[in-house]
């Protein structure tokens, strides 16, 4: 792979949101701990990567799924995340079987409608339902597969 | 998508996280949930760090938090400890960003080697240690590369 230098950084506009959410008005933040900021993200991430990765070695997998990464914060001893964390989950569970709900949901209607019109109205649902994502039950943890580097 | 809340920009995005991730190369696939919580722990975690910091600058009677003064609070916990080696070498030309985050973690295994792109802005250092990209070490100029090599 080429070199990607911002691919390491997170962007800086996030990053800026949380100082200027983190920190009391009037306080100011000087170039080199804004830098220092951003690359404690990075590093944070990577930590906290390593230690994920080493529990779902553990466990003889090896796709990384979020209870590795809640036990990685327990590991670090932020544990303070763990019930905001939690609820995260709970919150991303629910919009992704939501999502699915509303994806079936189209599907139902559509095939009520297809049982009203032309063959030639089937096929195109069909070609939409081939590009419409499938969001699967969150509980199955859908791995996604890159072939990176 | 309707019924997602969005809170406000403080979510990073996933691909720009899992990119980083799989900087370890023993990291291969990962659930679609992981980026997500990863997003949110990070910002609790910026936080955190910010509000400790900050504690120091109005101790110092400041209104800039300084890189001193997130030097303190990282010495000062050990919940922090981890990013103690950043901010050592952080005092040297704010250029070499990139490869600082990356260099400073020596327990994952990356597809390069250890890069530690410090330059002449060290007085009296020695040469850089281990970098695969050492011919262009060399130059002073103000942007420093990072190669990955696979």
């Amino acid at each position: 792979m080429a070199e990607r230098p911002e691919d390491l950084n997170l962007p800086n506009a996030v990053i800026t949101r949380i100082i200027k959410e983190a920190l009391p008005d009037g306080v100011n933040v000087s170039k080199e701990a804004r830098r220092a900021i951003s690359q404690a993200a990075s590093v944070f991430v990577l930590y906290a990567t390593s230690c994920a990765n080493n529990f779902a070695m553990k466990a003889k997998r090896k796709t990384l799924n979020a209870g590795d990464v809640l036990a990685a914060m327990e590991e670090m001893e932020f544990e303070r995340f763990l019930e905001p964390l939690k609820e995260a989950l709970e919150v991303y569970k629910k919009g992704q079987k939501g999502k699915k709900e509303v994806s079936e949901q189209k599907r139902k209607d559509k095939e009520k409608k297809s049982d009203l019109e032309s063959d030639k109205t089937r096929e195109e649902e069909e070609e939409e339902e081939e590009r419409m994502e499938e969001e699967p039950d969150a509980e199955n943890e859908v791995e996604e597969e890159e072939v990176e580097n | 998508m309707p019924g997602q809340k969005k809170r406000y920009n403080v979510r990073f995005p996933p691909t720009r996280i899992k990119k980083i991730m799989q900087k370890n190369t023993e990291v291969g696939r990962m659930a679609m949930a992981v980026p997500v919580i990863i997003s949110r722990v990070l910002e609790m975690f910026l936080k955190t760090l910010l509000t400790k910091t900050c504690l120091i600058t109005q101790s110092k009677f400041s209104t800039v938090v300084s890189l001193a003064h997130m030097k303190q609070c990282i010495e000062s916990e050990k919940l922090f400890h981890f990013l103690k080696d950043l901010v050592e070498k952080g005092t040297s030309t704010g250029t070499q960003t990139d490869n600082k985050a990356m260099s400073i973690w020596p327990l994952y295994r990356m597809t390069h080697h250890d890069v530690s792109a410090k330059k002449s802005s060290e007085v009296g250092e020695t040469a850089p240690r281990l970098s695969l990209d050492s011919v262009d070490n060399d130059s002073s100029s103000s942007e420093s590369e990072l190669y990955i090599c696979l």
